[in-house]
């Protein structure tokens, strides 16, 4: 899994007291390199996701932009209260294609000058494709982290934009997997944080309510089943204290540190080992490692139980 | 001391004129001897100048992707996404040389601000107006180049238009026309109700497309420079990336 923009942020959430995460995170380059830095060997490991799920994907995305986003224009147009033949759509990857920063910080403008006129009573597009966000965690290193929503959507009846995210996991009634829905929340928690923060810096009182759009694929094609309306209270509350849990980490690291790069001082630095790292970090063995013979190396429930206990005192 | 610089301007006007000339003798060669030339596997000729054929052909703006995707079974050609990138950094480098170009591949501009719409493909000789995008533009042209493949497919069918490989054309014609909302079936390939059907989506559409975009040309040719008519208005710079007005650490 990634390290940069709303992947870290989601990660974090999910493992806040990790410090190994947070130098992850702060490190230029890929998490491969970082866990080449630290144990001076290649991570030989499976990594990444299935190029059938890239693909899958990716066809899913295209499937669904194709014909001026006709499929999404036709199942969101009850939310945006729009006929589908009538709702505006700008496509932000037509005007400047590319994920350099460079491309980013273009589609960034845009979204902005948009999300002003939505404001200000203009003409503005209904749906925006691959609009570009960011959170500030500034200053320090990574002052800022970019989220790139699949979709922003108008809302009629909330008056502002909505994120929304296209999955093609396969799906029957709109039903997810619990693992894989928790998440798709936290990423579109993530992502109603960054429009929140754009629509603050245009002084909006009434900021964006905790809400996002999911759009799986239905289950005999790869075409978008019906949206769906996640409330994201907690999601955004979880995303919250991944931010905090960065900034505090950051402090820490660069206190350690003293200007060198953040994977120099990962002996110092306190790993939260947990079952779900295996599948989602390539640290995770390194970290189990670390609470060989405790009670933390079998599992989060002996953890929760039996705390830092040695393993050596349950068996004696 | 203005003897030079005459002699100079002569010499531009001379090459300007040669050029021009060269590109018309291009076109004709390309026009008559371009199928059997490509199909046949020929020399391959550069990028500019087959999109600057395909979109004389159009006779409207088209999309990268489509582009991509017709130039395969149309003349054989595969062309990577980043090629597009180069292929208009190059076409704007060489509007600032010496070396007047009689037509430029160019961009479309967005209505608002004149933007350019990167993906978005037209010539230089084309009205401006053509070259905007509005609202509900992205919509317009997606018919239109959907209309384009279409046609490009019937004519392969009956045999008018030599291409590289017809059935491709033909499941990319049916591509677009599904995409467009229309109906498509396994196997069948009805251009004419395809066609039919565009036309009545387009007309929707066009006359209130055509009145924003004529009113946007006439105030962006007052506003931009020549070169930004065909690149787009330059970018604003983002004084502070990421603008976070105060009081936003307290929301958190």
């Amino acid at each position: 899994m990634s390290v940069k923009g709303s992947t870290a942020l989601v990660r974090l959430a999910g493992n806040p007291a990790c410090e190994i995460l947070g130098a992850m995170v702060m490190q230029e380059g890929s998490e491969r390199r970082f866990y080449e830095q630290v144990v001076g060997q290649p991570y030989d490991r499976e990594f990444g996701e299935r190029q059938s799920s890239k693909r899958r994907g990716a066809q899913f995305e295209r499937n669904a932009y194709a014909g001026d986003t006709r499929l999404p224009r036709e199942t969101l147009s009850p939310l945006i209260d729009v006929a589908p033949d009538d709702i505006r759509v700008r496509n932000l990857i037509d005007e400047y294609p590319g994920t350099k920063d460079d491309a980013r910080i273009a589609r960034l403008n845009i979204t902005r000058k948009i999300l002003q006129t939505s404001i200000g009573g203009g003409t503005f597009p209904h749906l925006i494709i691959q609009p570009q966000l960011l959170i500030p965690t500034s200053p320090g290193p990574r002052p800022y982290f970019f989220f790139a929503p699949d979709l922003l959507i108008w809302s009629a009846r909330h008056g502002c934009y909505l994120p929304g995210d296209l999955k093609s996991f396969i799906v029957r009634e709109n039903e997810v997997s619990k693992g894989d829905l928790a998440r798709v929340r936290l990423q579109l928690g993530a992502q109603v944080l960054a429009l929140r923060h754009e629509y603050h810096r245009l002084g909006l009182m009434a900021l964006p309510p905790a809400q996002g759009v999911l759009m799986f694929s239905k289950p005999n094609s790869l075409s978008p089943h019906a949206p769906r309306i996640e409330d994201l209270g907690g999601a955004v509350e979880a995303v919250h204290i991944g931010i905090d849990a960065f900034l505090r980490h950051r402090q820490r690291i660069d206190a350690l540190r003293a200007g060198a790069a953040p994977h120099t001082v990962v002996a110092d630095l306190d790993p939260n080992f947990q079952d779900a790292c295996l599948a989602s970090c390539v640290m995770a063995q390194w970290c189990r490692d670390r609470v060989a013979g405790r009670a933390a190396d079998l599992g989060d429930v002996a953890s929760e139980v039996l705390e830092d206990l040695p393993l050596d005192h349950l068996i004696g | 001391m203005n003897k030079p610089s005459t002699d100079l301007d002569q010499l531009r006007a001379v090459e300007a004129e040669l050029e021009r000339r060269l590109f018309e003798v291009r076109q004709q060669i390309s026009h008559s001897g371009r199928k059997t030339e490509q199909v046949s596997g020929g020399r391959r000729r550069p990028l500019r100048e087959v999109m600057l054929d395909l979109l004389a052909e159009a006779q409207v703006p088209l999309n990268s992707l489509l582009i991509a995707s017709i130039l395969r079974p149309l003349q054989g050609l595969s062309v990577a996404s980043t090629r597009f990138g180069t292929l208009s950094n190059d076409e704007a480098k060489s509007f600032g040389s010496s070396r007047a170009r009689p037509v430029y591949l160019c961009h479309c501009l967005n209505h608002d601000d004149g933007q350019a719409v990167k993906r978005f493909w037209a010539r230089s000789d084309w009205p401006i107006s053509r070259r905007i995008l509005g609202p509900m533009s992205g919509r317009v042209l997606f018919l239109q180049g959907a209309g384009w493949t279409i046609e490009l497919a019937r004519e392969a069918s009956l045999g008018e238009l030599p291409v590289a490989n017809g059935e491709t054309l033909n499941f990319v014609a049916a591509d677009q026309a599904r995409d467009a909302g229309l109906k498509v079936k396994r196997g069948e390939f009805p251009y004419d109700d395809w066609l039919e059907g565009l036309r009545d989506l387009l007309g929707r559409y066009s006359v209130e497309d055509e009145a924003v975009r004529a009113a946007a040309a006439a105030e962006l040719s007052n506003q931009l420079s020549e070169r930004e008519l065909l690149f787009g208005a330059r970018q604003p710079v983002v004084a502070s990336l990421p603008g976070t007005k105060a009081g936003w650490g307290e929301q958190l």
